[in-house]
């Protein structure tokens, strides 16, 4: 409550006289004035754009108007593969980014008594290489007979049981989101360093007093207390996960058969190698509402609250 | 002197001079394409430059996916530049709204009896697509290709093979010999599309040649029997451990093309444009060829005949209707299309070896090595008897290469894959 009221009081707040009808200090003509550019900015490149992608949707290739773009993704079987990917994606990335972010993130700055810059910067490194050298590394990575895995297992004798990662169906999609995992923790682990790093020391001596030591002040205080970072992980997570196209277009370019189409490669692939624009508009409508549906679940979910650092409503109680 | 004539004096010195200078400046015209490879194309722009100093080619050269996905932007935009290469068929029926036709352009360049130039073959792979009573041209050949498979001699001959398999038993029996030392046997690109459809295609010339050439062209046959047959042979493939564990995510290129040139690969496939390696690479096994020979897929039936050749168009030109922006660009922007197909700058593409001549008569300069010479030739021949190798429809292109990957992963009967892809046939041909 103490931390709350401190928070509170650290907000400057105008006179209540000046404040009616102001917002921030500004006259509501200011305030609209401010807005302008950025509320263009907006309308031109994101709202204009996505209006004119839903109108292109409702247009079959002929130009007839109606709904036959989406009956058709109703009939389509990639589609459906595509779908389900996307959401196997959202799943299993955001399960093992969060873990691994959470759990290198506590070890980090609870156990580390130095080097801790260190770590965080060599976990976040993979962030900053680009998806496409990544890609070609992994891909050479996982390839049998050259490939250095199949040197690790051929160098054991157990070349003859070195799976074909991305040349199977049922594995391709996990083979690729295992990259990804692998590039996004990092960026997991250093939000939630900021989270930990945020957390009131005095909290943290207070529970230690109470003898919350080891795993149990992880899950019963830090993780509780990091519920604004989670949630806002969570959000960025699922909206990455839906957007990747770069690993899957250069590792399998959807394949083998589509087993490892996403809707955003299926886009490009209707759209740019097919020609089939409207069907693409169609299927990136339904990427859009996906993305605007889980990501409006995972907020309801988590209460709203979004933020980086822990609040003091997080405490538990 | 009075001042007013000094300043008028050297303004018109200035005038003059600027004048010359803008006369002098060269017309710039813009190319894009994915072929030749960038080398090649470097050389064949310093050529053409060199053969006309009032032409500079600003020339971009990006991979096959980037270069089309990048052609669509500048479509949509507006943008497109002045030259584009195109592929026959669905490419270059998608950019013909924007393409200038190019009969006159073709009579202005090489005369009105224009098409004796080209094989006929060509010319029709070049149309392909065209709406019902259209017969102009939107694209005109540079260079032309013929598919088939490649061998590494050396890795045969520590395998103990001979010669290369003329049934496809044979095949099976040498790629389990190759793998026994060590080698991929027959190195399979299955993660693009455009390989695993080429190589059915080559088996399906063999097994129902009408019905493939039929289906090329829209026509929904990929449900009979010879197409079936192919399919089956196709799964062979992967059933019989001919192709490497994890060919359905193995790249042709740069992976196959570069385990095959570092002598990795037992077989492959490919085609005459491998022939370029051999001014790409030191090897001297690959620099002449002489550690490298070709044949056709095997016979697939008793007493049957290995598959007749497939191939076509490789890349042609179209100009774009941005071209005439100035009567200069469009003059220089048709000087350099006449350049790349039959000029200066096609004749450093043969003398790169980049890929065969689609202009009769044009043919490298240099003196070839006896077996190289003897590879060149039989190519020359094998074209003028070629059949087409491209799928015009590109949805029907994906659904193959899709269900072919289906057949290799096992996911799909091949009744079941041919089904679904007669379904997509039907569907496009409804349309």
């Amino acid at each position: 409550m103490a931390v709350a009221t401190r928070a509170a009081a650290s907000i400057p707040r105008p006179g209540r006289k000046a404040e009616r009808g102001r917002v921030l200090g500004a006259s509501p003509l200011e305030a609209a004035l401010y807005v302008v550019p950025a509320a263009f900015l907006f309308a031109v490149f994101i709202l204009l754009p996505i209006l004119s992608n839903i109108v292109a949707s409702l247009f079959s290739a002929r130009g007839r108007f109606g709904l036959a773009n989406y009956i058709q993704a109703a009939n389509d079987p990639v589609f459906r593969v595509a779908v389900e990917n996307s959401l196997l994606w959202v799943a299993l990335s955001l399960l093992l980014e969060i873990a691994v972010g959470f759990a290198l993130a506590a070890l980090i700055e609870l156990y580390l008594p130095r080097g801790q810059a260190v770590f965080r910067t060599l976990l976040f490194l993979p962030m900053v290489i680009t998806p496409s050298v990544i890609a070609l590394v992994f891909t050479t990575l996982y390839a049998p007979d050259y490939g250095l895995l199949f040197g690790l297992f051929n160098w054991l004798g157990l070349a003859s049981y070195f799976p074909a990662l991305l040349g199977t169906p049922s594995t391709a999609t996990i083979a690729i989101v295992a990259v990804n995992v692998w590039q996004w923790s990092g960026f997991f682990v250093l939000m939630y360093c900021v989270g930990i790093a945020a957390i009131d020391r005095e909290l943290l001596d207070a529970a230690a007093i109470d003898g919350a030591r080891g795993f149990s002040r992880i899950r019963a205080l830090i993780w509780p207390l990091c519920r604004g970072t989670t949630v806002s992980l969570v959000v960025l997570g699922t909206i990455q996960a839906l957007q990747q196209f770069p690993l899957i277009y250069l590792m399998t370019e959807g394949g083998p058969a589509n087993a490892s189409q996403t809707l955003a490669t299926y886009i490009f692939q209707t759209g740019f190698s097919e020609n089939e624009m409207p069907y693409a508009s169609a299927i990136a409508v339904v990427l859009f509402l996906l993305a605007l549906a889980l990501v409006a679940v995972e907020y309801a979910l988590a209460g709203g609250g979004i933020s980086l650092a822990a609040r003091p409503r997080d405490v538990p109680g | 002197m009075p001042s007013w004539l000094q300043r008028a004096g050297i303004g018109l010195a200035l005038s003059a001079a600027l004048a010359t200078a803008a006369a002098a400046a060269p017309v710039t015209v813009t190319l894009w394409s994915w072929s030749p490879v960038a080398p090649t194309m470097k050389a064949m722009v310093a050529a053409i430059e060199k053969a006309h100093p009032d032409i500079h080619i600003a020339a971009t050269i990006e991979p096959h996916t980037a270069y089309f996905t990048a052609l669509k932007a500048a479509q949509a935009s507006g943008t497109l530049p002045d030259l584009i290469g195109l592929p026959p068929g669905a490419y270059t029926q998608e950019y013909r709204p924007d393409l200038q036709a190019l009969d006159s352009v073709a009579a202005g360049a090489w005369g009105a009896d224009w098409q004796k130039n080209f094989a006929p073959a060509l010319l029709t792979q070049a149309r392909l697509g065209n709406p019902k009573g259209d017969t102009q041209f939107y694209m005109l050949p540079e260079e032309a290709e013929v598919l088939n498979l490649w061998y590494d001699r050396a890795a045969f001959a520590k395998a103990g093979i001979t010669a290369p398999p003329a049934t496809f038993d044979e095949l099976v029996s040498d790629a389990a010999k190759l793998r026994k030392v060590g080698f991929i046997a027959f190195y399979q690109g299955g993660g693009t599309g455009l390989f695993d459809n080429w190589v059915f295609m080559q088996i399906a010339a063999q097994t129902d040649l009408a019905d493939l050439l039929a289906a090329e062209n829209g026509k929904p046959v990929w449900n009979k029997p010879g197409m079936l047959a192919a399919a089956k042979v196709w799964q062979r493939l992967f059933s019989e451990h001919v192709v490497q564990p994890g060919a359905l995510s193995a790249l042709q290129y740069p992976t196959g093309a570069n385990l095959f040139a570092a002598g990795r690969v037992g077989m492959i496939s490919l085609g005459s444009w491998w022939l370029q390696e051999t001014h790409l690479s030191t090897n001297p096994a690959l620099a002449t060829m002489s550690g490298y020979g070709k044949f056709f897929f095997p016979a697939v039936t008793a007493g049957g005949s290995a598959s007749p050749p497939l191939g076509g168009v490789d890349i042609g030109w179209g100009i774009t209707k941005n071209a005439v922006k100035s009567p200069a660009v469009e003059a220089a922007a048709k000087t350099v299309f006449k350049e790349l197909i039959s000029g200066a700058g096609e004749q450093v593409a043969l003398d790169q070896l980049n890929d065969l001549p689609a202009f009769n008569g044009m043919k490298p300069t240099q003196a070839l090595p006896a077996h190289l010479q003897a590879l060149y030739q039989t190519y020359i021949a094998e074209l003028a008897t070629a059949h087409p190798h491209q799928i015009g429809n590109p949805v029907i292109y994906n659904a193959l290469a899709a269900n072919l990957q289906a057949i290799g992963a096992g996911t799909k009967t091949p009744e079941a894959a041919l089904a679904a892809v007669q379904k997509v046939a039907e569907s496009q041909a409804a349309n």
